[in-house]
């Protein structure tokens, strides 16, 4: 019940979030990829990454703590419907370069993030996982 | 009705359907590729575009709840880019660039097929 009820609120925030940032970045693109939606995507890849490094090697966060921040925040605040809906419209109206760029994009400027998040919270721990065990 | 409050309860849905899913999906799934994770993202994907198909005959408030609230917060990318970058720390290039590869490509088709449906129907 603990788990379900920390994934509801994380999932609440993270969409909220998402949402805002929606709203503050509204109509901006960047040769024509849709800032709002990479930005939380990229944000949420670091976070996540970061977040479960951290959750797993040093902080004692009980299990339900993780869910919701994971699971439920950064999960609901990253999206990959509207990322595909966006691409699909880019696709529809023939800027191919566009969405196969912003494809890309996403995908490399994501995992570069994830592995620093990853990076970053091996480093400030000073043992990993593997260590640890 | 503020808008964020719909926002706010399709998230809350749909964080938590994910999270079952999920589960249900791990539970008889025991492959190297994250099966959950597509299968949560294609569907959502595929729900978006019957939404944004639809978009003109359904009011804000439902496009806002299930649209951006529920299916943003069902599908999720940083999980797929977690699993992405966990299988190319153990090695295991080619399931992660095909978890990708596979990913985008049929979330496109699952996308554009909703949408198709959506505005042929």
């Amino acid at each position: 019940m603990k788990d379900l009820l920390a994934i509801a609120l994380g999932g609440l925030l993270g969409a909220v979030a998402r949402y805002s940032v929606n709203q503050l970045a509204q109509g901006f693109s960047i040769i024509g990829i849709p800032t709002a939606t990479l930005i939380v995507n990229l944000l949420g890849s670091f976070g996540l990454a970061f977040f479960l490094q951290k959750s797993l090697t040093s902080w004692g966060l009980a299990a339900h703590w993780r869910l919701g921040i994971a699971t439920g925040f950064f999960g609901a605040f990253t999206t990959f419907s509207t990322f595909m809906l966006e691409n699909v419209a880019l696709l529809l109206k023939h800027n191919y370069l566009t969405a196969f760029s912003y494809l890309l994009m996403t995908a490399f400027l994501a995992a570069a993030a994830g592995f620093l998040g990853w990076f970053i919270a091996e480093t400030t721990t000073g043992q990993t996982l593997r260590e640890k065990e | 009705m503020k808008m964020w409050l719909l926002v706010a309860i399709g998230g809350a849905l749909g964080a938590l359907s994910r999270y079952w899913l999920g589960k249900w999906v791990n539970r008889w799934w025991q492959g190297d590729l994250p099966l959950g994770t597509m299968v949560i993202n294609l569907s959502g994907s595929f729900a978006l575009g019957l939404v944004l198909g639809y978009k003109n005959y359904l009011p804000l408030t439902v496009v806002l709840a299930f649209g951006t609230g529920f299916l943003g917060s069902f599908t999720t990318y940083s999980t797929l880019n977690y699993e992405f970058i966990s299988l190319l720390k153990q090695g295991k290039y080619s399931i992660a660039f095909s978890y990708i590869f596979l990913s985008f490509s049929f979330g496109l088709i699952c996308g554009f097929a909703g949408l198709y449906l959506a505005m042929n129907l």
